[in-house]
């Protein structure tokens, strides 16, 4: 009983983690119709600033996120204006083609700078733990959980309450009659790159807590955020918060019960079957 | 027998006189029988990605699963005692089967969602083939190396299923198959609307590819006689597929031959000398064709050609 409720408690906070990951990608999405495969790039691209942050500096991975967000937006806001921004007008796979040339660029990058050997940082509070009943909690990824929370109330109330939430649910929701009613769609797609890239890289420095990185992060954590994205709705807030924490409990069952080994295996197959169940007939 | 199927006949025994000719030619030393090698591979997988991923327009990234299930169906029955050869009908027909298994319920979505999908199959399939212990885990399988079956017939086997791979093509172009998956490529609904059954015509084409793919995951246990989950399953093997396909042309029948060619030159002799940068190479070339070339080189070298024609025909 202890066994599976720690295994349920363990799953909650790296789904909440999950959540927060995956939900730049489902912006991006909403807004601009892309299939973002250059995400996993930041989310990798996040990890390694904040690790050479604190390494260098000793900066703390939660203070690095104030660094890693304009970041993020920055190259963001850049990638759509050099080169998503030329194909608006083409099928929605080029696109996913050459963001997918971006994250090979990205990732050989990071094997000239960083090489190919795992690379993780240790924080002062790494190690600790809190003892809830009869439950051990990590407290790093307590904090990661309440950040990835907190990020989420941040962007909710943005969407809702300011006029740049405002128009980028305009143009999610018709392109055409954002437009028509003078709402600057280009500057609303960079804008939502921008966030989508900001949020993804800021994921980064959060799960530089608790994984290591190497330049293929990425990739895993690519599909686990399609898996929840798809899973969950692709701009709903609240869906999105719940499939990241049932993938999160689905994937330590797994690991738990079956084999380690398979962890990763649940969310490519749900990832499948949830678009072959979401797609198949409204398409 | 029908004009088309006669001069196809007569092309594809062409192309194999041809490649007899040649042959003194690359078996003259090892690295040039393994380049033709390669390039026999990379011609049959590249013209099998572009029966669904071309015609169709349906992007695969998943075609890993299907060459590392015929990679690893040749190895496990040539261990065990078959002649190799022999084992490749098998490989063909198991890819195929996992092939129909998963490109069923994936093939009903489109665009992206497909080729979000078939990256969730590979990326799975990679990972449990790497657990099987009964097939060697994640250490893979050393084939019986003095049962090797020399440069003169695995030359003679790779040309064949080059030409083969080369002539189905050209005959799912213009079947009515083919038609069917370049109407549903243009327009899903209008196609589906003029009676093309579109969810069994994509299944039946994803049925050859996946038999080809596995044709090609044999051909290549054969010539390396070593075979791992990381690579036969790996994402980088179906990411070249597409590069291929995209560098030489997609959706036409000599686009995957010449982007196989160019690819292997591109492998062989200007990335060896940059292989710190491979990676950011292909990401760079895969955006310069998205952006400025995005039907590949086929068209230009058609226009050459006419040119040539015209001077001097």
């Amino acid at each position: 009983m202890v066994d599976l409720l720690s295994v349920l408690a363990s799953g909650i906070l790296v789904g909440t983690v999950y959540a927060y990951m995956a939900y730049g990608l489902g912006l991006i999405y909403g807004v601009l119709r892309v299939v973002n495969l250059a995400h996993g790039a930041f989310l990798t691209l996040g990890v390694y600033v904040t690790w050479w942050l604190n390494t260098t500096f000793g900066m703390d991975p939660l203070v690095s996120i104030l660094i890693t967000v304009p970041l993020g937006f920055a190259l963001g806001a850049t990638v759509e204006r050099t080169l998503v921004f030329r194909l608006r007008d083409s099928p929605p796979v080029t696109t996913l083609l050459l963001l997918f040339g971006v994250w090979l660029i990205v990732r050989n990058a990071l094997y000239l700078i960083f090489g190919g050997a795992d690379r993780s940082l240790l924080t002062s509070y790494s190690l600790e733990s809190l003892a809830v009943g009869p439950l051990t909690l990590s407290i790093p990824r307590l904090i990661v959980s309440a950040f990835s929370l907190l990020g989420f109330v941040v962007l909710a109330l943005m969407l809702k309450r300011t006029w740049s939430g405002l128009a980028l649910r305009a143009v999610a929701q018709d392109r055409e009659a954002a437009a028509l009613s003078g709402v600057p769609v280009n500057r609303v797609w960079a804008v939502a790159f921008g966030i989508g890239s900001a949020l993804a890289m800021s994921a980064g420095s959060l799960m530089s807590l608790f994984y290591s990185v190497t330049p293929e992060f990425g990739a895993r954590f690519l599909l686990k955020s399609f898996c929840v994205v798809v899973l969950g709705g692709l701009t709903n807030i609240g869906g999105i918060l719940v499939a990241g924490i049932g993938l999160g409990i689905a994937e330590d069952l797994t690991a738990f019960y079956v084999h380690t080994g398979y962890r990763d295996v649940v969310s490519f197959l749900v990832l499948t079957a949830a678009l072959v169940m979401r797609r198949a007939d409204s398409d | 027998m029908s004009s088309f199927a006669r001069r196809q006949a007569l092309l594809g025994l062409g192309a194999l006189g041809g490649l007899a000719l040649l042959a003194p030619l690359l078996l003259a030393n090892p690295y040039s029988s393994r380049l033709a090698q390669l390039l026999f591979l990379n011609v049959l997988l590249a013209s099998a990605w572009n029966l669904v991923g071309g015609f169709a327009g349906q992007i695969s990234f998943g075609n890993a699963s299907l060459f590392g299930v015929g990679a690893y169906a040749t190895s496990m029955l040539w261990l065990a005692g078959f002649h190799p050869v022999l084992t490749m009908p098998a490989a063909a027909v198991l890819a195929a089967l996992y092939g129909v298994i998963w490109g069923w319920p994936c093939l009903r979505l489109r665009g992206p969602y497909f080729a979000i999908a078939t990256i969730g199959v590979a990326e799975a399939t990679r990972i449990v083939a790497n657990h099987i212990e009964a097939a060697g885990g994640a250490s893979g399988l050393t084939l019986p190396l003095e049962q090797d079956l020399g440069p003169v017939l695995l030359y003679a086997l790779g040309a064949v299923l080059a030409v083969a791979s080369v002539l189905v093509s050209a005959a799912v172009r213009r079947s009515r198959l083919g038609l069917g998956l370049i109407a549903l490529r243009e327009d899903a609904q209008a196609a589906a609307a003029s009676g093309v059954n579109v969810a069994r015509q994509q299944v039946t084409v994803f049925a050859i590819t996946a038999a080809l793919t596995g044709l090609a995951g044999s051909y290549y246990a054969v010539f390396t006689l070593y075979i791992v989950p990381e690579k036969v399953f790996g994402f980088d093997l179906s990411i070249s597929l597409v590069l291929m396909v995209l560098v030489g042309g997609i959706g036409t029948v000599m686009g995957p031959v010449l982007g196989a060619g160019i690819y292997l030159f591109l492998e062989q002799f200007v990335l060896a000398s940059l292989a710190d940068i491979h990676l950011a190479a292909f990401g760079a070339l895969l955006i310069f064709i998205i952006l400025l070339e995005p039907r590949g080189a086929a068209p230009r070298v058609a226009q050459f050609v006419r040119l040539i024609r015209r001077r001097f025909g």
